[in-house]
């Protein structure tokens, strides 16, 4: 084209052009100011407001804390009032608003029709439909675990019109750990479990550090367990199947294959015995006395035994969350009776049981299903049984009504006549009782975002108690109640206080969101119950395999799948993204034929599923292990077609789960977004021996200190930084990483972090700002390596940016700033961290997306390099609050999005001119390093070396 | 035709033209010297800064309580303005508008004036804090009766200040 312009037309064009450029382009964004007619009082226009409320991504029920903007709830945040989590939070749990703000929630009553397809239908139209249904048939309830208010409203609900108890459905109900509680003590509960204060623990498949009941109080504990206090260090060992996150972590790692559990503790218990090791003896006798080969050699067994032996406190963790057969109920049994042995009672309370002990057993789960019929109104409430049991969808379809009331659209939601948009939890009141006693709070943290209703709302409607009572009310009367029955505070001398101090107490305790019972703990004495000897005697596998289930650190039993958030930050021992996989023994599948990436068919009573599989020796010879949550036929546009629904395997599941695996030698390698956890010699994470440690022999590192004093003639080519006021800098602690991944997700959340879906990280063009890399150390150990910015002191991407966009700044930060950033990538090129991210994708943030970003952080579009800031949107809050109040800064007073979920509190951060700050002092720990220190960049992170002890 | 030519050829009407084409330029003179600012958008109620400033004595954070409350100055809320008139020129037809607004809960859409781009972090609170006069950007409102925009809020307006007060020019101090 430009070959055949004419030398008028290129002037006229240039000219043109030149012009325009001269023109000053009307610089108005925004043009009408629209103030309140009558404004609240709180809160104030674009100041941040917080709210108090209960996670319910998964039943843990940690405590939360919502960062609310001009009507809006932008973060999620761990309350720091609430005694489980105390401030922290999971990555389920911080992707709670990508959940609230999905695009593809539903908002409109859906009415299902002959074809199957849904019509658009409105409240009054579907409420009255219910209504004359209800008047012909009974109503039967399935919800997932609730109590409380929500427990009342349902319970009301099925008596009015005459139906069942409502069903209590969960996916994973713990079932092994009820029934071996139900045989030992006669309780069919799962009882609270405290990790405080132990110094050695055994998992025997039990991952307590990812979804594990309460995963983040676990984690938390473990945290503290777990790293060195006068010179005294806590030692974990995990026996399992295959390489999980909380394997991961444990200082050692025994492979052991599914069902061996309670002949090995058995075999543990006995030679306890024999060593005279029993600290309760109460129980001795009922050691059974069990032969066998446990699949552990010698040496194993006597160095476990050992542990346990020389551990002051040791504590055992057994029962698994999906498996119900003889054997993962034995297992339970075998870990009850050994922590009785050792001595355990005060560490396990059944006063304190888990909202996980009221639901309905899957034996039981299942014979309602099958009793469904076409005189049957079948009400199922946040809850996709045909999803965790595709078997059910005929016995659902059976039900004469299907009535779903939820927040997605899913695959049972797809089966029935009415669907009805609930509220999501962060726009709903209610409770939550996570574990007995400790009655957790739920307050709208901001107006419902479509067309929605409460389910307690809807349900309330149809038994015409609403509008006399409210949902609302039904919360408060509930708290009312609960608190004058379960603890002193709603009582003066033995009277109820008046209305207007308990409102107080009320408002009181919607600003912490959580109240706590004051009850003794309660451990029974244990029943005389022999074991069941079919369940203990083991013999290794023939040709089929164990299939192991786990509940995904992401998206738990699938619940979470349709977030782009927790399918685009890879696996923390994988690195894979977007996709599922089946771990299989590597050695096995040689013999097999089987190669790295490539498609098995596993089969188990006629169901069949392909799935590509990742080779480890990490897993047991006789097992596949596999992930739950991906694989969903309907849901939203991310979830749909990702991946393979391992639950289709699990027909029956107490029988426990044993599967065909056939070759099928197709490829379908999984992406993984870090090829390898081998670091190649490089050091970039480092370990350091206990006995060095705690015998001082321990070698100090030098660093280069990010500050003036790490000049040095000799090798910086640049004048040193003179910092004003303050120095920023980040201490982590890779003993108490555990790689759980909830900085990253926090930092999505924080930092309006795109995410870019399969494609475009198949070419490498992740968004991720932080990075949680993991490394093994030997075939023992792995390690997590977190990687941010490290704000160098000699950033060699500061002086290859032509347009000065990325500058060092006088508070030590490596500042990016976008709007002169032209997108050359040098600095990226640069970066020996590779923590720059460039990004390739122009991103619509379409409702209701929008409302989730962060309005302190500046929206990047495409053509724009990015990275870590430190959070300073954070930072500057904090200082201008200090400036107002005329006041210094608190050392950790500024806390980035990622320190301040950490669960562990692995992340430090501080300013490191304030010769007292917590920062300053770890700069100054003897097992201080810096990533890649060598290069003279002199990073401001500062990385504390893992502990290896020896097991 | 003829009479008109002659009308303007009357001395009278000279000088009469003279004086009063001095009188415009006086004018002009006087209202590029005197009244300062230009004259702002036309917004949906007349209301004058002039009046309630300069006549009536108000305050800026009277009715613009965010300025020195929060990163945001904020455009009063109608209440605000019925705090007053509530009893104040009840019967005005501009102030009867206010009220409908009020009675029907219906905001108003004021023109905006000033603007900072979405990538600039500005929070007004910590300039009044260090006593900025509001004039420093705004201009002398108090003179205005339809508020204009009198300084261009672009960065060199800012760094000059900060420079000149000696505070940060950290390129994070604003943007993030």
């Amino acid at each position: 084209m430009l070959g055949n312009i004419s030398r008028r037309a290129f002037l006229w064009i240039t000219g043109g052009s030149g012009a325009a450029v001269m023109f000053k382009p009307a610089r108005q964004f925004v043009e009408k100011l629209i103030p309140y007619v009558n404004p609240p009082k709180y809160p104030k226009p674009g100041e941040w407001a917080f709210f108090a409320t209960t996670c319910r991504e998964c039943p843990a029920g940690c405590g939360m804390l919502m960062w609310h903007r001009d009507g809006r709830v932008t973060k999620a945040e761990g309350n720091p009032f609430h005694p489980l989590n105390r401030g922290k939070l999971c990555i389920r749990g911080q992707s709670s608003v990508q959940g609230q703000y999905d695009p593809e929630r539903l908002t409109k009553v859906l009415n299902r029709q002959e074809d199957g397809t849904h019509r658009e239908s409105n409240w009054q139209e579907a409420l009255d439909a219910i209504r004359e249904g209800l008047n012909q048939a009974r109503p039967s309830v399935v919800s997932d675990i609730q109590t409380g208010s929500m427990a009342r409203t349902l319970e009301s609900f099925t008596k009015k019109f005459g139906g069942r108890a409502p069903v209590y459905y969960e996916a994973f109900n713990y079932e092994a750990i009820r029934k071996a509680h139900q045989q030992l003590y006669n309780q069919d509960r799962i009882p609270r479990y405290d990790l405080e204060g132990c110094d050695l623990i055994v998992s025997f498949n039990t991952d307590f550090l990812e979804t594990w009941l309460a995963p983040v109080e676990y984690a938390r504990s473990f945290g503290d367990f777990h790293s060195l206090k006068n010179n005294k260090i806590g030692k974990y060992i995990y026996l399992g199947a295959t390489r999980t996150l909380s394997a991961a972590n444990a200082d050692r790692y025994i492979r052991i294959e599914p069902g061996s559990e309670a002949l090995i503790l058995y075999t543990l218990a006995n030679r306890l015995k024999e060593r005279g090791a029993i600290q309760d003896s109460r129980y001795q006798d009922r050691i059974p006395a069990v032969q066998g080969n446990t699949g552990l050699d010698e040496a194993t067994l006597n160095a476990l035994t050992d542990h346990i032996l020389q551990a002051r406190d040791p504590f055992i963790l057994a029962g698994s969350p999906s498996d119900n057969s003889p054997q993962a109920v034995e297992a339970a049994k075998a870990g009850a009776l050994l922590n009785e042995l050792l001595g355990n009672q005060n560490r396990i309370d059944f006063a304190q049981y888990h909202a996980l002990s009221f639901t309905a057993p899957k034996k039981e789960a299942h014979e309602f299903f099958h009793s469904l019929t076409s005189d049957d109104i079948l009400v199922i409430h946040n809850t996709n049984p045909v999803f965790t049991e595709p078997g059910l969808e005929e016995y659902i379809r059976q039900a004469g009504q299907v009535i779903y009331i939820g927040t997605m659209m899913n695959e049972t939601a797809e089966l029935a006549d009415w669907v009805l948009p609930s509220n999501y939890p962060l726009e709903e009141w209610g409770d939550y009782e996570p574990w007995r006693g400790t009655l957790s709070l739920m307050q709208p943290t901001m107006a419902p975002v479509f067309d929605t209703r409460s389910a307690g709302e809807i349900l309330m409607e149809l038994t015409h108690e609403s509008p006399s009572i409210s949902y609302k009310d039904r919360v408060r009367t509930y708290w009312q109640d609960w608190s004058l029955k379960n603890n002193g505070a709603l009582k003066r001398g033995g009277k109820s206080l008046a209305a207007d101090q308990t409102k107080q107490f009320y408002d009181k305790a919607l600003q912490s969101a959580c109240i706590r019972a004051s009850f003794r703990k309660d451990h029974p004495a244990m029943q005389p119950v022999k074991p069941d000897p079919s369940a203990i005697r083991y013999k290794l596998s023939d040709e089929s395999f164990h299939f192991m289930l786990y509940p995904s650190l992401f998206l738990y039993d699938g619940r979470l799948a349709n977030r782009t958030w927790l399918q685009e930050i890879p696996h923390p021992i994988t690195n894979i993204v977007w996709q599922s996989w089946a771990e299989m023994n590597s050695r096995k599948a040689k013999e097999m034929g089987i190669g790295d990436g490539e498609r098995i068919r596993v089969s188990a009573g006629g169901q069949t599923l392909e799935v590509p599989v990742r080779l480890t020796s990490d897993t047991d010879p006789n097992t596949i292990a596999m992930y739950a949550g991906q694989g969903h036929r309907a849901m939203g546009e991310n979830a749909k077609g990702t991946g393979i629904n391992a639950f289709a395997l699990m027909e029956d599941p107490g029988k426990g789960f044993r599967v065909n695996v056939e070759k099928t030698g197709q490829t379908d390698t999984p992406l993984y977004l870090q090829p390898t956890d081998d670091q190649h010699e490089r050091e970039l994470l480092r370990h350091v021996d206990l006995e060095k440690l705690t015998g001082g022999t321990a070698h100090k590192d030098q660093i280069n200190w990010p500050l003036p004093r790490g000049y040095d003639k000799k090798h910086d080519m640049y004048e040193p930084h003179e910092h004003k006021d303050h120095r920023w800098a980040m201490v982590i602690d890779l003993q108490k990483c555990i790689g759980c991944k909830a900085c990253e997700a926090a930092c999505y959340a924080e930092n309006n972090i795109i995410t870019v879906g399969r494609k475009n990280l198949e070419e490498g063009r992740e968004m991720s700002w932080l990075k949680v890399t993991p490394y093994k150390l030997d075939e023992q150990r792995t390690g997590f390596l977190p990687v941010p910015c490290q704000h160098c002191d000699n950033a060699p991407c500061e002086p290859v940016c032509p347009v000065f966009a990325a500058v060092h700044t006088e508070e030590g930060l490596n500042a990016q700033v976008y709007n002169r950033c032209i997108g050359t990538r040098y600095c990226s090129n640069n970066c020996p961290y590779k923590v720059r991210r460039f990004n390739w994708v122009r991103h619509e943030h379409e409702f209701p997306t929008n409302l989730q970003l962060n309005p302190d952080v500046t929206v990047r579009d495409h053509g724009v390099m990015e990275k870590c800031t430190f959070c300073v949107q954070r930072i500057r809050s904090v200082q201008q609050t200090a400036k107002k109040e005329n006041r210094a800064i608190r050392d950790q007073e500024i806390q980035p999005a990622c320190v301040q979920t950490c669960p562990t509190d692995a992340i430090v951060f501080g300013d490191l001119h304030d010769k007292n700050s917590r920062v300053r002092q770890l700069y100054e720990d003897r097992r201080r390093y810096q990533l890649l220190g060598e290069l003279n960049t002199k990073p401001a992170v500062i990385y504390l070396k893992k502990i290896r002890i020896k097991t | 035709m003829k009479n008109v030519l002659d009308i303007a050829k009357r001395p009278v009407t000279k000088i009469l033209m003279v004086v009063m084409l001095a009188l415009l330029a006086i004018g002009t003179w006087m209202f590029h010297n005197f009244y300062e600012g230009k004259i702002g958008k036309e917004q949906p109620i007349p209301f004058s800064h002039r009046v309630h400033v300069e006549n009536k004595n108000i305050s800026c954070v009277v009715c613009h309580e965010g300025a020195i409350q929060t990163s945001r100055a904020g455009v009063p809320p109608v209440e605000t303005c019925m705090l007053c008139h509530e009893n104040i020129i009840v019967h005005h037809p501009e102030i009867q508008k206010l009220r409908a607004h009020y009675n029907n809960n219906d905001p108003i859409y004021w023109e905006k004036i000033n603007e900072v781009p979405d990538f600039v972090f500005f929070n007004h609170s910590l300039h009044t804090y260090r006593k900025i006069d509001c004039g420093e950007c705004h201009g002398n409102v108090q003179a205005m009766d339809r508020v204009s925009r009198v300084h261009e809020l672009n960065m060199g307006f800012c760094i000059d200040c900060h420079k000149e007060k000696k505070a940060s020019i950290d390129c994070f101090t604003c943007h993030r």
